[in-house]
């Protein structure tokens, strides 16, 4: 089976609103996926999103419970802000020619974020509760630290491996990489087998005082071996137990993180909510001095309804007027024209007065008559003045905004009030005194489990010595003779399937130990400057790391070299893993130089496989240097920027 | 106190008058019920409350219609350039329009309306 990444696909995670099927299809002759991004624009999101799709935790090293604190730092904010409240990440990949399809959904509605997760293989959806053990059949969370690598850890896993407690840690990891627990079991079987089969032979020999002797041997035996696999059970179900436990205490923990969190977010909110008082106080007093000096306001309408009346009454009177005395100038300009004279108008003499122009003269006296007997108000000029200095047009618009300012903060203070209320009452069951006894119980159990986990190294031991006892008595029964001759072929088979797995065990232990570090020393002299300067890298059954030079083992070397040597590592735990698969690397060149940059390219990354995906920045490698030292090595290119030069917002697109 | 024909001195409000003028008050006057009561005034006029839907009696005393409540004479002006009530009795006109407008603010805002909603059906009056 080979597990390989076919696309991803990701919704307000990270920088990233919607990014929809990332193609990371590779083959064979071309299984490198290049991702280029310039620093701080998304590399490691997009790589804490593939580990967070598939383990629920976005960083290395931590639970999903531990990871649901910070989860909420992952939520796209401009997406947030306009009222969008999941994030989600889907990937699809395929395995044992099955398809999978796996979406992780988190949901921020206030509290802790609500996460959810949807497996389907083929069309079958697979039960949540399922989820978790289905992903890590084909990729164990335990060893994804070693193909799902962030470069920035280059240095910390160099150290880890010569810490003591990681090592051991790192140890059962590599062990599981490369399949040896399954062949422990099939030892322990085959000693139970050869157990059984040695208590018949006793039974069947012939002199009793030997037979007697032999029976009392293996009973003693088999009463310790009873008693160590009793006390290995005891031990392990007591450290599954403190694992439970601290991983309940761990989440509890986490919780108080939570807490922090929200004693934090109270403080805020009391700072906001005092904030929106003020702001509500000054506005109320903004809306009382506008009712109290705008007290005339709602009799405006009334107001102008009565202005427009006095207005058009003011016009008819004017044009009343005007009209009479245009009436009165023509009486004037007829009465002069028949004495004689200069016309008051145009100053021309005019002309002498005859009868047609008399008779329009009495005609104009009577139209002068009419108009005046017409009667009619006179225009009020100073009313329509007072009426117009009494109508307030300023206050109801100024009202209306403040109240749309008063609703708005009121909305607010109330969410405020609200979360704050929330927030209390979570904080109220929980105490100073509480949280350090949870520190207290979290010391306590990883103690626990550092001392069951020595028990169970030392109950190895004792295996190997009843194991040891088990094979000197066989040996003494078969000198014995007189046991059926069939019991004694089976003895013989198992003794000898036992110390055939034994050896095997132990020949693929030190045959994958020599591999990984002849690969690893191959790697890393193919890496590092100056090659002749080095012996090899030598790791130790227990997988200590050495860097060996030409005067002896445990070589100083630099930080640049710590890296190489981890990459070597890595590279070469690739290659003896029984499992293939993805190898995803976070910025793996940051730290070298040029050289190495281009020696790691060349010698190391077309070592990892059918499908490697490195996202990288120019520093450490631009586009052009991909493409010259890659050539057609690489199946998919992209890069990542910046759409909007909006450090919260980013893309992806082809360039390949 | 009114004479026959004359106007009133000192004007006032009924017991209801005096319940609803202290919620209105309260709510959005700071407590000032002499603003109240002039906003009332201006708001039964607006609102088109009819004055003769006004109790006849029953009001106390609250201000002195000139010196305190009307001294510049805009709501004299205003009654008299709409019209409204009985000519030559523009304080008793004044205190019949508060006890209206007052009430009707104050079983407005009792029903959840906000000033600026109550301000602006007036303006579409």
């Amino acid at each position: 089976m080979s597990l390989q990444f076919e696309s991803v696909s990701l919704r307000n995670f990270g920088p990233y609103q919607s990014i929809a099927d990332l193609n990371l299809v590779t083959n064979p002759d071309a299984p490198i996926v290049v991702i280029h991004g310039e620093n701080t624009l998304g590399k490691t999101s997009l790589f804490r999103a593939l580990r967070w799709c598939l383990y629920g935790a976005p960083e290395a090293g931590k639970t999903p419970a531990e990871s649901t604190r910070s989860l909420s730092d992952y939520m796209n904010r401009p997406a947030f802000a306009e009222g969008e409240t999941e994030m989600e990440v889907r990937m699809k990949f395929s395995a044992n020619g099955q398809q999978f399809q796996l979406t992780r959904t988190a949901r921020f509605e206030g509290g802790a974020p609500k996460v959810s997760a949807d497996l389907r293989i083929d069309a079958q959806v697979i039960q949540p509760v399922a989820i978790d053990s289905e992903i890590g059949r084909l990729l164990h969370p335990q060893i994804s630290e070693f193909f799902l690598f962030d470069g920035e850890l280059l240095r910390d896993f160099y150290d880890r491996l010569n810490s003591d407690r990681e090592r051991d840690v790192l140890k059962r990891s590599i062990e599981s990489v490369l399949g040896i627990p399954a062949l422990q079991l099939a030892e322990r079987d085959i000693s139970v087998m050869a157990q059984d089969i040695l208590s018949r032979q006793a039974k069947a020999l012939k002199n009793q005082t030997e037979a007697e002797k032999a029976r009392r041997k293996l009973r003693d035996l088999r009463s310790k071996q009873e008693s160590i696999e009793k006390d290995r059970s005891e031990v392990e179900a007591a450290l599954h137990k403190a694992k439970t436990d601290l991983e309940e205490v761990n989440e509890r923990i986490a919780a108080v993180d939570e807490l922090k969190a929200d004693a934090r977010e109270m403080e805020s909110l009391e700072a906001a909510i005092k904030g929106g008082e003020a702001d509500e106080a000054k506005l109320r007093h903004e809306m009382r001095r506008l009712l109290i000096d705008g007290w005339l306001a709602p009799a405006s309408a009334k107001l102008t309804a009565a202005l427009q009346r006095i207005e058009e009454r003011n016009d008819q009177a004017q044009q009343r007027q005007k009209a009479i005395q245009t009436a009165r100038d023509r009486v004037d300009v007829l009465q002069k024209q028949i004495q004689g004279g200069i016309c008051p108008t145009c100053h021309q003499e005019l002309p002498p007065p005859d009868d047609a122009t008399r008779r329009t003269l009495a005609r104009a006296e009577d139209e002068l008559a009419r108009l005046k007997g017409a009667g009619g108000d006179q225009a009020d000029i100073q009313l329509e003045r007072r009426v117009r200095a009494l109508i307030d047009t300023r206050t109801l618009p100024a009202f209306h905004r403040a109240q749309e300012q008063l609703n708005g903060i009121v909305s607010a203070q109330f969410t405020r009030n609200r979360r704050l209320s929330t927030i209390k009452d979570r904080l109220k069951d929980n105490d100073a005194a509480r949280i350090r006894k949870l520190a207290h119980d979290q010391q306590q159990l990883e103690d626990a489990i550092d001392g069951y986990n020595a028990q169970l190294l030392h109950h190895d031991d004792e295996q190997a010595k009843v194991q040891s006892d088990q094979n000197k008595l066989a040996g003494t029964i078969r000198r014995l003779g007189g046991g059926q001759p069939d019991l004694a072929a089976e003895a013989y088979f198992f003794e000898y399937t036992q110390q055939l797995v034994q050896r095997t065990i132990e020949r693929y232990q030190e045959r994958t130990r020599a591999e990984v570090e002849g690969t690893a020393t191959g790697m890393f002299t193919k890496l590092i400057r100056d090659a002749e300067g080095y012996e090899g890298i030598r790791i130790g059954p227990d997988y200590r790391v050495d860097l060996v030079g030409k005067r002896g083992p445990s070589m100083k070397t630099s930080e640049g070299g710590r890296q190489l040597i981890a990459l070597s590592l890595i590279g070469a735990l690739k290659r003896a893993a029984v499992r293939g698969g993805p190898v995803v690397l976070d910025s793996p060149l940051a730290r070298l130089d040029l050289e190495h940059r281009a020696n790691v390219l060349q010698q190391w990354v077309p070592e990892l496989g059918n499908q490697a995906i490195l996202l990288v920045q120019s520093g450490e490698l631009t586009e052009a240097q991909a493409r010259d030292i890659m050539d057609n090595r690489i199946g998919q290119a992209y890069r990542i920027f910046r759409p909007n030069n909006d450090p919260e917002e980013a893309e992806i697109e082809r360039t390949q | 106190m009114a004479t026959d024909r004359g106007d009133k001195q000192q004007i006032g409000l009924t017991l209801e008058g005096n319940n609803a003028i202290e919620t209105v008050s309260n709510e959005y006057f700071g407590g000032s019920q002499k603003d109240a009561y002039l906003f009332a005034i201006t708001y039964a006029i607006g609102a088109d409350l009819a004055i003769e839907n006004a109790p006849q009696g029953g009001y106390t005393t609250k201000y002195n219609g000139i010196g305190t409540l009307d001294p510049s004479g805009s709501v004299r002006e205003l009654l008299e350039i709409l019209n409204i009530g009985e000519p030559g009795r523009p304080m008793a006109t004044m205190e019949r329009l508060a006890e209206l407008g007052v009430r009707d603010l104050a079983r407005r805002v009792a029903g959840n309306e906000t000033m600026a909603d109550i301000m602006a059906s007036v303006a579409a009056e």
